[in-house]
């Protein structure tokens, strides 16, 4: 099977592993990841006013140029790894799907792709992995044993809000849970699984990131989780830098906060994946 | 935009969002996960606007607001609010004003693009 990707920027340059460990891994189960050429920056935070139109462009053109490449492999998808990137691609959809008049005025802007016609879905590739992989041919390849490991499942924001990009129910979310239980680890629910990190504010406010590092991660420790896994690289880099200020000997020091394409890749036994460390309590 | 528009009409055409919709219950502000970090609720920064305070244009909460949501898919007036907040932010960012200097923030060369690129698209203009 063959699928569209878009990796985006943090995944190019910063965390490698959560775009080898994902590429890897879905190698392993059969699907191939085709990157979209020419690809541009989602933008990271989707524009809210509704008089700003130009800052749905990268998201845009990255959509159609995706298009002649789908008609080419037969495909209808766009999948993205970093859940920021699926919020903006999703939400900048949605409008191009919905509003004419949001359309014919990103329409004037591009230069030579072909207009938007809608033709490709975008998706999550966690949503990917249960809606076209499915959860038991994952269940069915794991090689590597987790059973050990009890792993907290945070979804952050933008995998759930706003509502109409939720990738399953906005306030009662399974679909982490039910992937890492497919991968044989122990998942674990915590109330704290979809508050903020923090998000951009880690460019102008340490503290910020300690206090709400030091909520999620207390939650998800007093459940019982020896592991958190996110599919965002900015919740991993603000709960890391929030960690990094906890004093030694904290338990909450202690937690991998991993990627859940690195979970996976584990499990899967993928190459790239073999220097993950997991927590072995 | 006309300069005797009130702040409510501008955030409503910024927002698309009635703020005269908010019968300030504070779901919202129950609800925000970085209201220890405020200096005024999210459900006041709204009365601000509904009252035509200006000094809105001065709280640091619209800045500290990082568009998660959780007010807005719980708001039982269906009032977007981080759309709202968006809008005040827009108001200032449109008179020129920036929030953050980039060239002034440490480490810079250590953090992900995401981070930077966010903190960019949403405290500059």
């Amino acid at each position: 099977m063959k699928v569209l990707y878009y990796p985006g920027c943090t995944l190019k340059s910063y965390d490698r592993e959560f775009e080898q460990c994902g590429l890897e891994s879905a190698k392993a189960l059969g699907v191939e990841m085709v990157e979209i050429p020419n690809w541009v920056c989602c933008g990271v935070v989707h524009s809210l006013a509704e008089d700003d139109v130009i800052h749905h462009l990268g998201a845009a053109r990255t959509i159609c140029r995706a298009q002649p490449i789908g008609r080419e492999l037969g495909v209808d998808t766009i999948v993205a790894l970093c859940s920021m990137c699926y919020n903006v691609l999703k939400l900048v959809d949605n409008k191009l799907r919905n509003d004419e008049s949001i359309r014919k005025t990103i329409t004037f802007y591009m230069n030579d792709e072909e207009p938007y016609d809608g033709s490709l879905k975008i998706k999550h590739f966690l949503q990917f992995l249960k809606e076209d992989v499915g959860f038991d041919k994952i269940r069915k390849s794991v090689k590597n044993s987790l059973s050990h490991v009890k792993v907290a499942a945070y979804y952050g924001c933008t995998l759930l809000r706003p509502k109409d990009v939720a990738i399953d129910d906005f306030e009662e979310p399974t679909i982490l849970e039910d992937f890492i239980e497919a991968i044989g680890a122990v998942p674990v629910d915590f109330p704290m699984k979809k508050t903020c990190c923090g998000s951009y504010l880690s460019v102008v406010d340490k503290d910020i990131l300690r206090v709400r590092a030091k909520r999620i991660l207390s939650s998800a420790v007093n459940e019982g989780a020896t592991a958190l896994v996110t599919f965002c690289p900015l919740c991993t880099y603000d709960l890391k830098k929030g960690q990094s200020q906890f004093v030694e000997g904290d338990p909450l020091k202690e937690i991998p906060i991993l990627y859940a394409t690195e979970i996976l890749g584990k499990a899967l036994g993928v190459k790239t994946a073999k220097k993950v460390l997991l927590a072995t309590a | 935009m006309e300069l005797n528009e009130t702040l409510a009409e501008r955030v409503e055409y910024i927002s698309g969002q009635n703020v005269y919709l908010c019968y300030q219950c504070g779901k919202c502000s129950g609800d925000c996960p970085i209201t220890d970090a405020m200096d005024f609720l999210p459900s006041t920064i709204i009365r601000m606007v509904q009252l035509d305070d200006k000094d809105v244009l001065n709280a640091k909460a619209p800045w500290k607001c990082q568009s998660c949501f959780m007010c807005t898919v719980r708001c039982p007036r269906g009032i977007d609010v981080a759309k709202v907040m968006e809008a005040v932010r827009q108001i200032t960012l449109r008179a020129g004003i920036n929030a953050v200097d980039m060239t002034q923030v440490p480490d810079i060369s250590e953090m992900p693009p995401i981070a930077i690129i966010g903190a960019s698209r949403k405290m500059q203009g």
